[in-house]
Protein backbone atom coordinates (compact mmCIF):
# COMPACT_ATOMS: atom_id res chain seq x y z
CA UNK A 1 0.00 0.00 0.00
CA UNK A 2 1.21 3.56 -1.33
CA UNK A 3 1.59 5.79 2.08
CA UNK A 4 2.33 9.43 2.46
CA UNK A 5 5.34 10.35 4.91
CA UNK A 6 5.48 13.78 4.99
CA UNK A 7 5.72 16.54 2.41
CA UNK A 8 9.50 17.44 2.00
CA UNK A 9 11.52 20.00 -0.01
CA UNK A 10 12.65 19.62 -3.36
CA UNK A 11 15.07 22.28 -4.68
CA UNK A 12 14.31 23.21 -8.51
CA UNK A 13 17.70 24.24 -9.95
CA UNK A 14 15.59 26.26 -12.50
CA UNK A 15 13.85 29.00 -10.00
CA UNK A 16 16.86 28.48 -7.66
CA UNK A 17 13.67 28.04 -5.38
CA UNK A 18 12.14 25.30 -2.73
CA UNK A 19 9.11 23.57 -4.19
CA UNK A 20 7.22 20.87 -1.86
CA UNK A 21 7.48 17.28 -2.93
CA UNK A 22 5.54 14.26 -1.33
CA UNK A 23 7.45 11.17 0.15
CA UNK A 24 5.76 8.39 -0.28
CA UNK A 25 5.94 4.43 1.36
CA UNK A 26 5.32 2.13 -1.34
CA UNK A 27 4.45 2.60 -5.10
CA UNK A 28 1.84 2.18 -7.05
CA UNK A 29 0.58 1.81 -10.81
CA UNK A 30 1.36 5.72 -11.62
CA UNK A 31 4.80 5.33 -10.56
CA UNK A 32 5.54 2.73 -12.73
CA UNK A 33 3.59 4.65 -15.59
CA UNK A 34 6.01 7.36 -15.12
CA UNK A 35 9.11 5.41 -15.01
CA UNK A 36 7.93 3.72 -18.47
CA UNK A 37 6.57 6.59 -20.11
CA UNK A 38 8.56 9.46 -18.76
CA UNK A 39 11.93 7.89 -17.56
CA UNK A 40 12.44 5.04 -20.66
CA UNK A 41 12.03 7.11 -23.45
CA UNK A 42 14.42 9.96 -22.11
CA UNK A 43 17.48 7.32 -21.70
CA UNK A 44 16.46 5.89 -24.49
CA UNK A 45 16.82 8.90 -26.47
CA UNK A 46 20.22 9.72 -24.15
CA UNK A 47 21.19 6.61 -24.74
CA UNK A 48 20.90 7.21 -28.66
CA UNK A 49 22.42 10.85 -27.98
CA UNK A 50 25.84 9.06 -26.70
CA UNK A 51 26.62 6.51 -29.57
CA UNK A 52 26.60 9.83 -31.94
CA UNK A 53 28.60 11.48 -29.46
CA UNK A 54 30.69 9.21 -28.55
CA UNK A 55 30.31 9.09 -24.95
CA UNK A 56 30.47 5.64 -23.07
CA UNK A 57 27.19 4.57 -21.53
CA UNK A 58 29.02 4.77 -18.18
CA UNK A 59 29.84 7.87 -18.38
CA UNK A 60 26.03 8.64 -18.14
CA UNK A 61 24.99 6.71 -15.60
CA UNK A 62 23.15 4.58 -18.21
CA UNK A 63 24.81 0.97 -18.57
CA UNK A 64 22.19 -1.62 -19.31
CA UNK A 65 24.58 -4.14 -17.74
CA UNK A 66 24.19 -3.30 -14.48
CA UNK A 67 20.17 -2.49 -14.92
CA UNK A 68 20.13 -6.23 -16.61
CA UNK A 69 21.94 -7.90 -14.05
CA UNK A 70 20.33 -5.57 -11.41
CA UNK A 71 16.95 -6.55 -12.28
CA UNK A 72 18.25 -10.45 -11.92
CA UNK A 73 19.02 -10.04 -8.13
CA UNK A 74 15.85 -8.51 -7.28
CA UNK A 75 13.96 -11.24 -8.97
CA UNK A 76 15.95 -13.97 -7.33
CA UNK A 77 14.85 -12.83 -3.74
CA UNK A 78 11.67 -14.59 -3.21
CA UNK A 79 10.41 -12.88 -0.40
CA UNK A 80 9.24 -9.48 -1.17
CA UNK A 81 8.17 -8.51 2.11
CA UNK A 82 11.77 -8.00 3.07
CA UNK A 83 11.81 -5.05 0.63
CA UNK A 84 10.86 -0.91 1.36
CA UNK A 85 10.13 0.76 -1.64
CA UNK A 86 10.08 4.75 -1.54
CA UNK A 87 9.31 7.49 -4.11
CA UNK A 88 9.52 11.31 -4.42
CA UNK A 89 6.95 13.34 -5.80
CA UNK A 90 6.79 16.65 -7.43
CA UNK A 91 5.03 18.53 -10.14
CA UNK A 92 2.97 15.51 -10.58
CA UNK A 93 5.94 13.50 -11.70
CA UNK A 94 7.89 10.57 -10.11
CA UNK A 95 11.26 12.57 -9.37
CA UNK A 96 12.92 9.86 -7.70
CA UNK A 97 12.45 6.19 -6.21
CA UNK A 98 14.67 3.75 -3.57
CA UNK A 99 14.40 0.00 -2.70
CA UNK A 100 15.65 -0.78 0.18
CA UNK A 101 15.59 -4.35 1.77
CA UNK A 102 15.90 -4.88 5.80
CA UNK A 103 16.94 -8.42 5.59
CA UNK A 104 19.15 -11.41 4.02
CA UNK A 105 23.00 -11.69 3.53
CA UNK A 106 23.01 -8.18 1.73
CA UNK A 107 22.02 -6.34 5.36
CA UNK A 108 25.25 -7.16 7.11
CA UNK A 109 27.72 -4.82 7.95
CA UNK A 110 31.66 -4.96 5.93
CA UNK A 111 32.90 -1.85 8.48
CA UNK A 112 35.46 -2.69 10.34
CA UNK A 113 33.51 -1.14 13.47
CA UNK A 114 30.86 -3.58 13.38
CA UNK A 115 31.64 -6.27 11.25
CA UNK A 116 28.33 -8.12 10.79
CA UNK A 117 26.32 -5.66 12.18
CA UNK A 118 22.80 -5.35 10.59
CA UNK A 119 21.83 -2.56 8.58
CA UNK A 120 19.24 -1.64 5.64
CA UNK A 121 20.94 -2.15 2.27
CA UNK A 122 20.21 0.44 -0.57
CA UNK A 123 19.50 -1.72 -3.82
CA UNK A 124 18.94 1.09 -5.80
CA UNK A 125 18.32 4.81 -5.65
CA UNK A 126 17.55 6.21 -8.82
CA UNK A 127 16.49 9.53 -9.80
CA UNK A 128 14.31 10.40 -13.08
CA UNK A 129 16.61 11.38 -15.68
CA UNK A 130 15.67 15.32 -16.21
CA UNK A 131 17.22 15.51 -12.63
CA UNK A 132 20.55 13.58 -13.39
CA UNK A 133 23.47 16.21 -14.46
CA UNK A 134 25.09 13.89 -16.39
CA UNK A 135 21.83 12.97 -18.64
CA UNK A 136 20.75 16.31 -19.59
CA UNK A 137 22.43 19.52 -19.55
CA UNK A 138 19.87 21.52 -17.83
CA UNK A 139 18.81 19.52 -14.91
CA UNK A 140 15.45 20.20 -12.81
CA UNK A 141 15.23 18.96 -9.12
CA UNK A 142 17.96 18.85 -6.75
CA UNK A 143 17.68 16.67 -3.48
CA UNK A 144 16.24 13.74 -4.59
CA UNK A 145 19.12 11.69 -3.26
CA UNK A 146 19.38 13.41 0.02
CA UNK A 147 16.19 13.00 0.68
CA UNK A 148 15.76 9.49 0.46
CA UNK A 149 19.20 8.32 1.95
CA UNK A 150 18.13 10.35 4.88
CA UNK A 151 15.12 8.07 5.11
CA UNK A 152 16.94 5.13 4.32
CA UNK A 153 18.73 6.21 8.22
CA UNK A 154 15.13 6.76 9.42
CA UNK A 155 14.42 3.09 8.70
CA UNK A 156 17.48 2.01 10.05
CA UNK A 157 17.31 4.23 13.46
CA UNK A 158 13.59 2.82 13.23
CA UNK A 159 14.68 -0.86 12.76
CA UNK A 160 17.37 -0.60 15.63
CA UNK A 161 19.89 -0.91 13.55
CA UNK A 162 21.42 2.64 14.70
CA UNK A 163 21.16 4.09 11.52
CA UNK A 164 23.62 2.03 9.45
CA UNK A 165 22.88 1.70 5.80
CA UNK A 166 25.21 0.00 3.08
CA UNK A 167 24.66 0.64 -0.70
CA UNK A 168 27.27 0.29 -4.35
CA UNK A 169 27.10 3.42 -5.73
CA UNK A 170 27.21 3.97 -9.61
CA UNK A 171 30.74 6.17 -10.56
CA UNK A 172 28.98 8.89 -11.01
CA UNK A 173 27.50 9.26 -7.29
CA UNK A 174 30.83 8.02 -5.68
CA UNK A 175 31.61 11.72 -4.59
CA UNK A 176 28.44 12.64 -3.38
CA UNK A 177 27.96 9.48 -1.16
CA UNK A 178 32.23 9.63 -0.17
CA UNK A 179 32.00 13.65 0.50
CA UNK A 180 28.69 14.83 1.07
CA UNK A 181 26.92 12.00 3.05
CA UNK A 182 30.08 10.88 4.69
CA UNK A 183 30.02 7.17 4.26
CA UNK A 184 33.09 5.28 4.16
CA UNK A 185 34.31 3.68 0.96
CA UNK A 186 34.99 -0.07 1.29
CA UNK A 187 36.08 -0.50 -1.72
CA UNK A 188 35.24 -1.99 -5.61
CA UNK A 189 33.12 -4.84 -5.18
CA UNK A 190 33.65 -7.61 -8.02
CA UNK A 191 30.41 -9.42 -6.52
CA UNK A 192 28.95 -6.48 -7.66
CA UNK A 193 30.27 -5.41 -11.04
CA UNK A 194 33.14 -4.01 -9.73
CA UNK A 195 30.80 -0.61 -8.09
CA UNK A 196 32.17 0.84 -5.07
CA UNK A 197 30.85 -0.41 -1.76
CA UNK A 198 29.62 2.10 0.61
CA UNK A 199 28.76 2.38 4.29
CA UNK A 200 27.44 4.77 6.74
CA UNK A 201 28.99 3.96 9.87
CA UNK A 202 26.89 3.91 13.27
CA UNK A 203 28.94 6.71 14.74
CA UNK A 204 28.25 8.54 11.67
CA UNK A 205 24.68 8.37 11.52
CA UNK A 206 24.61 9.46 15.15
CA UNK A 207 25.30 13.15 14.18
CA UNK A 208 23.65 12.89 10.58
CA UNK A 209 20.85 14.95 11.47
CA UNK A 210 22.51 17.36 13.48
CA UNK A 211 22.40 21.12 11.30
CA UNK A 212 25.82 21.90 10.88
CA UNK A 213 25.40 24.95 13.02
CA UNK A 214 25.11 22.21 15.71
CA UNK A 215 27.92 20.45 14.83
CA UNK B 1 7.26 5.76 9.18
CA UNK B 2 9.34 8.12 11.39
CA UNK B 3 11.11 10.66 10.02
CA UNK B 4 14.39 11.43 12.20
CA UNK B 5 15.63 15.11 9.85
CA UNK B 6 13.33 18.11 9.77
CA UNK B 7 12.69 20.21 6.47
CA UNK B 8 14.86 23.02 7.78
CA UNK B 9 17.60 20.28 8.14
CA UNK B 10 16.89 19.00 4.08
CA UNK B 11 17.24 22.40 3.11
CA UNK B 12 20.65 23.66 4.50
CA UNK B 13 21.88 19.83 3.03
CA UNK B 14 20.57 20.19 -0.39
CA UNK B 15 21.74 23.77 -0.22
CA UNK B 16 25.31 22.66 0.94
CA UNK B 17 25.62 19.40 -1.16
CA UNK B 18 27.42 19.37 -4.66
CA UNK B 19 25.64 19.43 -7.69
CA UNK B 20 26.22 15.73 -8.82
CA UNK B 21 24.67 12.38 -9.36
CA UNK B 22 23.34 9.93 -6.52
CA UNK B 23 22.35 6.94 -8.18
CA UNK B 24 22.81 3.93 -6.38
CA UNK B 25 22.90 0.41 -7.45
CA UNK B 26 21.25 -0.45 -10.60
CA UNK B 27 19.73 2.39 -12.68
CA UNK B 28 16.18 1.90 -13.46
CA UNK B 29 15.21 1.42 -17.08
CA UNK B 30 12.53 -0.08 -17.04
CA UNK B 31 9.64 -1.07 -14.34
CA UNK B 32 9.78 -5.02 -14.72
CA UNK B 33 11.55 -5.65 -11.45
CA UNK B 34 8.90 -3.09 -9.60
CA UNK B 35 6.19 -4.59 -10.64
CA UNK B 36 6.01 -7.58 -8.23
CA UNK B 37 5.91 -4.82 -5.68
CA UNK B 38 3.07 -2.79 -6.94
CA UNK B 39 1.50 -6.60 -6.77
CA UNK B 40 2.65 -7.97 -3.51
CA UNK B 41 1.10 -4.45 -1.94
CA UNK B 42 -2.30 -5.85 -3.48
CA UNK B 43 -1.87 -9.15 -2.38
CA UNK B 44 -0.89 -8.10 0.89
CA UNK B 45 -3.66 -5.73 0.89
CA UNK B 46 -6.32 -8.16 0.05
CA UNK B 47 -4.79 -10.66 2.84
CA UNK B 48 -5.55 -7.52 5.33
CA UNK B 49 -8.63 -6.71 4.18
CA UNK B 50 -10.99 -9.57 3.37
CA UNK B 51 -13.35 -9.07 5.64
CA UNK B 52 -13.62 -5.51 3.84
CA UNK B 53 -13.79 -7.12 0.38
CA UNK B 54 -16.86 -9.74 1.48
CA UNK B 55 -18.57 -6.44 3.14
CA UNK B 56 -18.00 -4.80 -0.10
CA UNK B 57 -19.24 -8.00 -1.65
CA UNK B 58 -22.23 -7.81 0.81
CA UNK B 59 -23.02 -4.17 0.21
CA UNK B 60 -22.82 -4.28 -3.45
CA UNK B 61 -24.98 -7.29 -3.84
CA UNK B 62 -27.98 -6.15 -1.38
CA UNK B 63 -27.81 -2.54 -3.66
CA UNK B 64 -28.06 -4.62 -6.78
CA UNK B 65 -30.70 -6.91 -5.49
CA UNK B 66 -33.09 -3.61 -4.86
CA UNK B 67 -32.17 -2.23 -8.15
CA UNK B 68 -33.06 -5.89 -9.95
CA UNK B 69 -35.91 -5.86 -8.04
CA UNK B 70 -37.08 -2.04 -8.58
CA UNK B 71 -37.14 -1.72 -4.50
CA UNK B 72 -36.20 1.36 -2.31
CA UNK B 73 -34.57 0.42 1.10
CA UNK B 74 -37.77 1.00 2.90
CA UNK B 75 -39.74 -1.59 0.60
CA UNK B 76 -36.92 -3.90 0.60
CA UNK B 77 -37.21 -3.54 4.22
CA UNK B 78 -40.71 -3.68 4.48
CA UNK B 79 -40.79 -6.93 2.66
CA UNK B 80 -38.10 -8.71 4.81
CA UNK B 81 -39.44 -7.34 7.73
CA UNK B 82 -36.39 -6.21 9.38
CA UNK B 83 -35.33 -2.43 10.07
CA UNK B 84 -34.87 0.10 6.98
CA UNK B 85 -32.09 1.65 9.05
CA UNK B 86 -29.98 -1.87 9.35
CA UNK B 87 -30.54 -2.15 5.47
CA UNK B 88 -29.04 1.63 4.89
CA UNK B 89 -26.08 1.16 7.15
CA UNK B 90 -25.56 -2.72 5.51
CA UNK B 91 -25.15 -0.84 2.43
CA UNK B 92 -23.31 2.36 3.45
CA UNK B 93 -20.98 0.82 6.43
CA UNK B 94 -18.93 -2.39 5.11
CA UNK B 95 -17.66 -3.16 8.14
CA UNK B 96 -21.15 -3.55 9.47
CA UNK B 97 -21.63 -7.07 10.07
CA UNK B 98 -25.52 -7.61 9.53
CA UNK B 99 -27.72 -8.70 13.08
CA UNK B 100 -28.06 -12.83 12.34
CA UNK B 101 -32.07 -12.11 12.23
CA UNK B 102 -31.27 -9.97 9.17
CA UNK B 103 -29.13 -12.32 7.46
CA UNK B 104 -31.84 -15.09 7.70
CA UNK B 105 -34.43 -12.85 5.92
CA UNK B 106 -31.96 -11.59 3.30
CA UNK B 107 -31.17 -14.81 2.39
CA UNK B 108 -34.77 -16.51 2.74
CA UNK B 109 -35.30 -13.00 0.24
CA UNK B 110 -32.87 -14.38 -2.24
CA UNK B 111 -34.06 -18.26 -1.59
CA UNK B 112 -30.25 -19.34 -0.36
CA UNK B 113 -29.07 -20.90 2.87
CA UNK B 114 -28.20 -18.49 5.93
CA UNK B 115 -24.93 -19.52 6.12
CA UNK B 116 -24.49 -18.39 2.10
CA UNK B 117 -25.18 -14.93 3.04
CA UNK B 118 -23.37 -15.19 6.50
CA UNK B 119 -20.22 -16.49 4.42
CA UNK B 120 -19.91 -12.96 3.16
CA UNK B 121 -19.11 -11.67 6.64
CA UNK B 122 -15.96 -10.77 8.59
CA UNK B 123 -16.59 -13.61 10.61
CA UNK B 124 -16.72 -16.11 8.06
CA UNK B 125 -13.53 -14.86 6.82
CA UNK B 126 -10.95 -17.24 4.81
CA UNK B 127 -13.15 -19.98 5.69
CA UNK B 128 -14.28 -21.03 2.06
CA UNK B 129 -11.98 -19.75 -0.65
CA UNK B 130 -14.54 -20.51 -3.09
CA UNK B 131 -16.86 -18.22 -2.28
CA UNK B 132 -13.96 -15.75 -1.55
CA UNK B 133 -12.87 -15.87 -5.34
CA UNK B 134 -16.95 -15.83 -6.54
CA UNK B 135 -17.54 -12.87 -4.22
CA UNK B 136 -14.46 -10.63 -6.07
CA UNK B 137 -15.30 -11.91 -9.22
CA UNK B 138 -18.67 -10.57 -8.89
CA UNK B 139 -17.69 -7.05 -6.88
CA UNK B 140 -15.29 -6.68 -10.07
CA UNK B 141 -18.04 -7.50 -12.00
CA UNK B 142 -20.25 -4.56 -11.05
CA UNK B 143 -18.69 -1.28 -12.06
CA UNK B 144 -22.04 1.23 -12.25
CA UNK B 145 -24.10 0.56 -8.96
CA UNK B 146 -26.57 3.54 -10.30
CA UNK B 147 -28.21 1.23 -13.08
CA UNK B 148 -28.08 -2.67 -13.67
CA UNK B 149 -26.67 -3.36 -16.92
CA UNK B 150 -27.55 -6.61 -18.42
CA UNK B 151 -23.81 -8.15 -17.63
CA UNK B 152 -24.31 -7.01 -14.17
CA UNK B 153 -27.81 -8.67 -13.90
CA UNK B 154 -26.19 -12.01 -15.34
CA UNK B 155 -23.34 -11.43 -12.65
CA UNK B 156 -26.13 -10.95 -9.96
CA UNK B 157 -28.15 -14.03 -10.91
CA UNK B 158 -25.17 -16.25 -11.10
CA UNK B 159 -23.51 -15.22 -7.75
CA UNK B 160 -27.20 -15.28 -6.17
CA UNK B 161 -26.87 -19.08 -7.95
CA UNK B 162 -23.58 -19.86 -6.95
CA UNK B 163 -24.73 -18.90 -3.03
CA UNK B 164 -27.42 -21.39 -3.62
CA UNK B 165 -25.30 -23.98 -3.91
CA UNK B 166 -23.09 -23.05 -1.41
CA UNK B 167 -22.53 -25.82 1.31
CA UNK B 168 -20.61 -25.12 4.52
CA UNK B 169 -17.62 -26.82 5.39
Amino acid sequence: MKMLLRAVPLKNRLSDKFEEASLFQGIDADNLAHIEGRWRPMFEQRKLHAKTTGESLSEINAEDAHWQWGKKMIAAVQDPFIFDIFVLECAGNTQAIMLVRKGGEKCFSRHPDHLRAPLIYVDFLSTAPWNRPKLVSEPVYKGGGRILISTAVSLSLNEEMQGRIGLHSLPGAEEFYLNQIGMTDLGKDSDYGGLRYFELSAPKAANFFILPQQQ
Amino acid sequence: MKLHFTNDWLRSQIDRDADIECDVGVPVHDTSPLERFVQSKLNQRTGESAPEQKMAVLHVLVHQLRRRDNLTVSQLAERIRVEAAELETIERDRDYVPRPRTLHMLASYMKVSTQAVQSLTSEAIARNDNVTEAALKFAASSKDLSSLTSAERRGLNNFVKFLADYKSE
